[in-house]
């Protein structure tokens, strides 16, 4: 396997393809910085704006000359081939994200090496069956209505846009099998701290062989999010049926002027995640050690880096002299277990906010409000309010630094939810029965039991919707009795 | 002791060594003249004595000063690991406000000054101006705040002694840029600004103009009134609401401001109060020296006023512009600094660097270099923190230590990103002494660009949400 993308040592320049259905285009003339330094070259949009689009709709058929097992086995294959010691796409891929990504090294070196798994069989097999219903995607499945019709329905692909986050690396892989799965024809757009993966992903697959239908509907390319020029002429329902945008409000904002009647929008908005920690917690050392291993974890993995970490901890200690200082106890315990995560699951950040920073040392000489356990370097920190409320610069924690707040009853913990916030992970489960209902109404997504909320699923929804259902198309063939 | 060559004579070197205040009696000609030897030891001794009768008086002080190990200052670069951060002073937690519990804001406020404070009654406050005015009445401080831009107000003690520190090292600022002593010339002071208040630039002005004007009636402000602390906290919450997501919040906060009348009867009458301003400026001083101090948006906006009216050359080429506060991402022309001195009619902008926390403020030169007057000890810290060498140049975050402060602790690490020149590399002015380039940079505000994408939510994101929801609100 020969890889084209290589690093430039002279100029420290990374070269990124634009891989069009089986196709790879490498007059390079764009040049990009990524935020943390990594610099990139590409081809330039603007001049392939007019082939990028499956202009003729009757290419989407090979699609469906291919069963749903073929496209899985297909799909277990590719995975097979994204073996991180044996792939140079994957490994420039790597290589790029560990100078544009907000990941460490080691955290990127599991999170690479992990994706075979994403592409199992069983994985996708049950992502599909879970979220859509293998039937639907491969016949019509016919229900009889009370009129005595019958009405056979169908999942179709569609012509999507991926606009994917690149925080970690498993979206690129994700956002694939979801559009193959479905079988869409895929664009895929990379964000520029995460330029290579989805790259690498189709490329392996142009090697496997080029002329695969699924290969000639994947395609992917860089261009400046927010480029009027490009994006006026193909955001239109005749190159695209849907666009799938992961991103901030930015992005978003600028991208809903292009809709129109034939563009749909599905979004995965920024989220934050937080956890609910019940008195039962402190019941004895043993369980209160057990719970801050948990904690941290739900912190710590992905180096914080993704919306299902945990940032606030609201922790049912009690907000009188002996809570507080049974708080800051279990502060000083989550800290240690957070430092003393392994390497493959959490290290300490690549780069310490600089305005986060300034405002944990900002509040360290407070100690009658606030106790700060670590963060003098960039290992992470736990801040402990001494009071019911979170500190003022809630919303910058990130870098491994959590919030925990004392509360009385777990109701102030409710109040304190909105529609940001995604997961919620609960100690201990009981107390997650008892609030699961409850917390939907003020926006929660996702609960989960502490500790889990990094360990999610394809085939479960995301952000309270079923994107997978979405990004088909659903058709009716309706039989009437004359 | 070293003996300078420079214009003091050897009383007053000695006076410098005893008492760093001193320094603020000198001229500029002196200051910017005095040997790097010579002011690296009126720098130590001074050092080391404020920080020996701080330490005990400072609680927070201690407490970072005994966490460090710092217990002497042997050496300048002792100072550097127990310098607060630019956050310490608007450090309290936003819900002292919200909530009303100003005797807990006393509190925190408490341990970082050496004023006590602890017999402060607040029982009658129910707002940040009464709050500030009961610590004003019942003790021997002024707090100044900031403008709270980035989401909270500092509040910055100081006292009687520290606001004629102050005044003197105004003076002295004023004078390079305007090369006139402000002892002796007297000249119409324009603000366009509020009366009053006690956020830094308007409590200076309001105390100071009238005195550099010469008189009460050529000391020229535009909004009649008080800049109160708490619509300036409430833009701040409002901001800090909007940055959070917190909808329910920031409806809250909407309604509040609205409901203040006076919020309301402000936004009506203040174009009419500028153009007021404005007329008067143009029309009855023209051709006349005068003394302008305003941000750099406001000049700019005053000048294409004037320009649609036709007017050019308003005042006498020897008159001084005098700004600060940069662009604030504001659309202008690209040749609005040549259209500005064409309007006012002088040669060059000047400006000063400074802060909330500092003692006067940094002037630039004729090469538009910022000029460091040796009551600062400047230190610049690489991204690890650690403090680059005190010669050559030098770019990194600027830290620097205030020998002039007896309120507060002087040593702050700035959220600036800056150039320093040091000593071996004297400024093409003439000046001695340390100085920065130009370009002073927000490290918060530090990006290369580029389409990142995240699925964790981040402060910028709400921040244009909130934009677009408040903009349809208001459409």
């Amino acid at each position: 396997m020969q890889s084209t993308l290589t690093k430039t040592l002279d100029s420290e320049l990374f070269e990124i393809p634009i891989l069009l259905r089986g196709k790879q285009i490498n007059d390079y003339t764009d040049t990009f910085g990524g935020r943390n330094g990594a610099k990139f070259i590409t081809p330039s949009a603007k001049k392939y704006v007019n082939q990028i689009s499956l202009s003729d709709l009757s290419k989407m058929r090979d699609l469906y000359d291919l069963s749903i097992e073929e496209i899985i086995s297909f799909l277990h294959d590719l995975g097979q081939h994204l073996v991180l010691k044996e792939n140079e796409y994957l490994q420039a891929a790597y290589a790029l994200a560990c100078e544009a990504s907000g990941l460490t090294p080691e955290v990127l070196h599991t999170t690479y090496r992990s994706l075979p798994i994403l592409f199992h069989p069983s994985n996708i097999r049950e992502m599909l069956e879970k979220r859509i219903g293998l039937k639907y995607l491969e016949n019509w499945v016919p229900t009889t209505m009370e009129d005595g019709r019958t009405i056979s329905i169908r999942a179709f692909g569609s012509r999507t846009v991926h606009i994917i986050a690149g925080n970690v690396p498993t979206v690129a892989a994700a956002s694939l099998i979801r559009s193959c799965g479905t079988r869409s024809d895929a664009i895929f757009k990379l964000p520029s701290n995460d330029p290579l993966t989805a790259t690498a992903l189709i490329q392996t697959m142009m090697d496997m062989d080029p002329q695969h239908p699924i290969t000639k509907h994947c395609s992917v390319l860089y261009w400046r999010g927010g480029d009027r020029q490009f994006e006026e002429k193909f955001y239109r329902p005749e190159n695209i049926e849907k666009i799938i945008a992961w991103g901030g409000f930015n992005s978003i904002k600028h991208i809903s002027q292009y809709l129109q009647p034939g563009l749909d929008l599905i979004t995965f908005d920024p989220k934050i995640s937080i956890s609910i920690i019940g008195h039962e917690a402190f019941q004895d050392e043993y369980t209160l050690h057990a719970v801050a291993q948990r904690a941290a974890i739900d912190v710590g993995a992905f180096n914080q880096e993704a919306c299902l970490n945990s940032r606030i901890m609201y922790v049912q200690s009690g907000t009188n002299d002996d809570g507080i200082n049974n708080l800051n106890h279990f502060g000083k315990l989550l800290y240690s277990a957070l430092v003393n995560l392994p390497s493959h699951v959490s290290t300490p950040p690549k780069i310490f906010n600089e305005s986060l920073k300034d405002d944990i040392e900002g509040i360290r000489l407070e100690d009658d409000f606030y106790q700060v356990y670590g963060g003098k370097v960039n290992e992470g920190a736990v801040i402990v309010s001494q009071f019911d409320e979170p500190v003022d610069f809630s919303h910058r924690l990130c870098s491994r630094v959590v919030n925990l707040v004392p509360i009385d009853t777990i109701d102030s913990a409710i109040r304190s939810v909105n529609s940001y916030t995604q997961t919620v992970g609960v100690y201990p489960e009981g107390l997650k029965l008892q609030i699961r209902n409850i917390l939907p109404l003020y926006g929660v997504q996702r609960v989960v039991s502490l500790g889990f909320a990094a360990s999610a699923s394809m085939a479960t929804p995301q952000d309270a919707i079923e994107p997978l259902r979405r990004m088909c198309k659903w058709i009716t063939d309706e039989k009437s009795v004359v | 002791m070293v003996i300078s060559t420079s214009k003091l004579t050897g009383e007053r070197q000695t006076k410098m060594f005893e008492n760093p205040q001193s320094l603020v009696h000198a001229t500029n000609d002196e200051l910017f003249s005095l040997e790097t030897e010579f002011v690296n030891q009126i720098q130590l001794a001074g050092a080391q004595k404020r920080f020996n009768w701080f330490y005990p008086r400072i609680r927070a002080l201690k407490k970072l000063a005994d966490e460090q190990k710092i217990s002497e200052i042997s050496t300048l670069n002792d100072l550097a690991p127990i310098l607060f951060q630019h956050t310490v002073y608007k450090s309290y937690p936003l819900t002292f406000i919200e909530k009303k519990k100003f005797d807990k804001l006393t509190a925190w406020l408490d341990k970082l000054t050496t004023h006590d404070l602890s017999s402060i009654q607040t029982a009658n406050c129910n707002s940040i101006d009464s709050w500030l005015e009961a610590i004003e009445t019942q003790s021997e401080i002024h707090i100044v705040h900031s403008t709270g831009t980035t989401g909270k107000l500092s509040f910055l003690p100081r006292s009687e002694s520290e606001m004629e520190n102050f005044k003197n090292a105004f003076y002295l600022f004023i004078e390079v840029l305007t090369g006139a002593d402000p002892h002796k010339t007297k000249m119409p002071v324009f603000f366009p600004s509020f009366a009053d208040g006690r956020q830094l630039a308007q409590r200076v002005l309001s105390r100071f103009g009238p005195i550099l004007a010469g008189s009460e009636e050529e000391y020229h402000t535009a909004i009649p009134g008080f800049l109160s602390a708490d619509f300036m906290s409430l833009a701040g919450r409002l901001q800090s609401a909007k940055a959070k997501g917190e909808l329910g919040k920031l409806q809250m906060l909407k309604a509040l401001s609205y409901n203040k009348g006076e919020l309301i009867r402000l936004k009506r009458n203040r174009p009419k109060y500028m153009a007021a301003f404005f007329d008067n400026m143009v029309t009855n001083y023209r051709g006349r020296q005068v003394f302008i101090m305003g941000t750099l948006t406001s000049m700019i906006d005053a000048a294409l006023e004037g320009e649609k009216q036709g007017l050019s050359n308003v005042f006498a080429s020897n008159s001084a512009i005098v700004t600060g506060g940069g662009l604030k991402g504001q659309t202008v022309p690209d040749d609005w600094y040549e259209r500005i001195c064409k309007f006012y009619g002088v040669q060059n902008i000047r400006d000063g660097y400074g802060m909330t926390e500092t003692t006067g403020y940094c002037p630039s030169c004729d090469k538009s270099h910022y000029h460091i007057y040796p009551h600062f000890i400047p230190f610049i810290f690489d991204n690890n923190g650690q403090v680059l060498p005190r010669n050559g140049t030098q770019t990194g975050r600027f830290g620097f230590y205030d020998l002039l402060t007896e309120s507060y602790w002087g040593g702050f690490l700035t959220g600036d990103e800056v150039t320093l020149h040091w000593d071996d590399d004297q400024c093409a002015c003439g000046r001695t002494g340390p100085w920065l380039e130009k370009k002073i940079q927000r490290i918060s505000e530090k990006s290369d660009g580029g389409d990142k994408i995240s699925c964790a939510g981040s402060q910028e994101a709400y921040d244009t949400f909130i934009d677009y929801l408040l903009d349809l609100e208001e459409e």
